[in-house]
């Protein structure tokens, strides 16, 4: 900071990650209002609350030990010494990054450590609350705030520590590339609410005596239309935190500055302007066709379509990315229906199709258009290969999503902590609310007509 | 008590942290940490306490046949 060009550098770079959190913002407003939409009146305002507090829980939980977590553990089950360093927990790097770290508050030496952290903590809420949709109506607020804490501040966090670090072990050993999260993000929380729901059990009514799924539709499709089209506004925000804005690509003399991708290998802000719109219209437009023109599945395709195509929308052509996106949507639409109908699964805003399916199927349709392509600048590591990813892939949505979401919903179910009474659940979980401000509106109406006489 | 208390004297490259308090950040955190937990616990309690009262007050058949039939299926 004693120079003006590496002050413009650094204070550009701080700009940068900070107008990106604020664009992400939009996302949960987005799932506030698509989760809301698609609850019943008689459950708006818990599902509203549910969303809205696991904000502070993750929050103040990443700051105690999910920053930490990312730092200290790329070197993964103690099985790779990616970092240099004899393998292990990564103290070393890990010290600079818990509660008590200096560079955690306002610190003139450090810029960037507060910015990065919220924005990777802006990731961490959109984990949390992708299970939060598929959940409503019949989950207890306290088991839910538990698991938004565990997948949070803690799952994703690991996956990202062994697959988005620039040292990963995932990225060193196996080449996994996962450049705007497919996996990373997607993948581990659509599994984790898999886990969850099948323990869970689906809302009364969902299914008949005769196991016939039926629909629950959405109670305001306009509400979640305009939600879903603010998650894409602020998924704008996401892309570009998944990117470093700027860093000398260059090896050896000479230097050739560049935007880079989360492994500090070269791409383009415009390239994935592009790229993202391109998955979006590709999503889109298969979305319409399959879901005959439904709006509430339209719009999850679009969704589901940029999830697909974002592990590699890094490298992409945009009509691979237009492609992969809307083969995206077609593999998690109809694998949606088939765990509907073979497993009982009650998805209420099909959440696992549209972050698990696809992102999965993000992981490993990279694998196969990138194959070769080096996943990092250093050139000891895998290339990007069909292996790698697949087992990247059941990483993501298997080890790290499903099972401990699973396990994690049965230890709760066991504390009677997870479902809410049968009888609550019917008369829904505003009832008593509402119950009580209609008897104090008809004590005002009652008290206004005693005041003229009537 | 405060980490900086004067501007006009200040070497910045020699800044580091500007917060109060600095040296009791371990304690700080340990101290939020245990109140995040006994968050949670309060939470569970108050929310198992309220699907008791509801479930005592609006939880019987006649009561939930009533609200059933107010349902309406044009306007969930």
């Amino acid at each position: 900071m004693d120079n003006e060009l590496s002050a413009l550098v650094v204070i550009f770079t701080e700009f940068y990650y900070w107008l990106t959190v604020v664009l992400m913002f939009l996302i949960h407003i987005g799932f506030c209002m698509y989760e809301v939409g698609v609850s019943r009146h008689k459950n708006h305002m818990h599902t509203l609350m549910k969303n809205t507090m696991l904000i502070p829980l993750v929050t103040i939980t990443f700051f105690f030990f999910g920053w930490w977590i990312y730092w200290a553990l790329p070197n993964g089950p103690f099985l790779s010494d990616a970092v240099g360093n004899g393998g292990g927990i990564d103290y070393g790097a890990g010290d600079a990054n818990t509660p008590w770290s200096e560079t955690m508050g306002p610190h003139m030496g450090d810029r960037i450590t507060g910015v990065f952290w919220a924005a990777f903590l802006l990731f961490s809420w959109t984990a949390a609350s992708i299970v939060s949709g598929s959940v409503i109506e019949r989950i207890k607020s306290s088991g839910f705030w538990i698991l938004a804490v565990l997948i949070g501040s803690v799952l994703w966090v690991i996956d990202a520590s062994w697959g988005w670090h620039w040292a990963g072990w995932m990225v060193v050993k196996l080449g996994y590339h996962d450049a705007y999260a497919s996996g990373v993000i997607h993948a581990i929380a659509g599994g984790f609410a898999l886990g969850i729901l099948f323990v869970l059990g689906p809302r009364i009514g969902k299914f008949a005596a005769d196991g016939t799924p039926r629909n629950i539709n959405p109670r305001n499709p306009w509400l979640v239309a305009i939600g879903l089209f603010l998650i894409y506004t602020g998924f704008w925000g996401f892309y570009v935190a998944c990117n470093v804005p700027m860093w000398d690509v260059q090896n050896g003399d000479g230097v050739f500055w560049s935007a880079t991708n989360i492994y500090l290998a070269p791409t383009t802000l415009s390239a994935i302007t592009v790229n993202f719109l391109m998955s979006l219209s590709g999503g889109l437009l298969v979305g319409y066709m399959v879901s005959k023109g439904d709006a509430f599945w339209t719009y999850s395709s679009g969704l589901a379509g940029i999830i697909a195509a974002s592990a590699g929308n890094d490298l992409y052509h945009p009509i691979q990315a237009m492609v992969i996106a809307g083969l995206g949507v077609l593999f998690m639409y109809k694998l949606h229906y088939y765990v509907e109908r073979k497993f009982k699964i009650d998805d209420a805003v099909g959440a696992v199709a549209v972050h698990g399916y696809a992102g999965f199927f993000g992981v490993v349709i990279a694998g196969f258009v990138l194959w070769g392509y080096p996943s990092s600048p250093d050139p000891t590591y895998a290339s990007i290969n069909p292996i790698g990813q697949l087992i990247g892939a059941i990483i993501m949505f298997g080890l790290l999503g499903f099972l401990p979401g699973w396990i994690t919903a049965k230890i709760l179910n066991s504390f009677g902590l997870l479902r809410i009474p049968k009888e609550v659940e019917i008369m829904g979980l505003d009832a008593a609310a509402s119950s009580d401000i209609l008897a104090e509106e008809q004590a005002i109406i009652d008290a206004e007509r005693e005041a003229i006489g009537n | 008590m405060a980490t900086v208390t004067d501007w006009s004297t200040t070497t910045f490259a020699d800044l580091g942290p500007i917060y109060p308090w600095v040296g009791s950040e371990e304690v700080m955190a340990w101290v939020a940490i245990a109140a995040w937990i006994v968050w949670h616990i309060m939470q569970a309690r108050m929310e198992n306490r309220s699907y008791d009262e509801e479930v005592k007050r609006f939880g019987d058949a006649e009561s939930l046949k009533e609200m059933v039939k107010g349902e309406d299926p044009s306007n969930p």
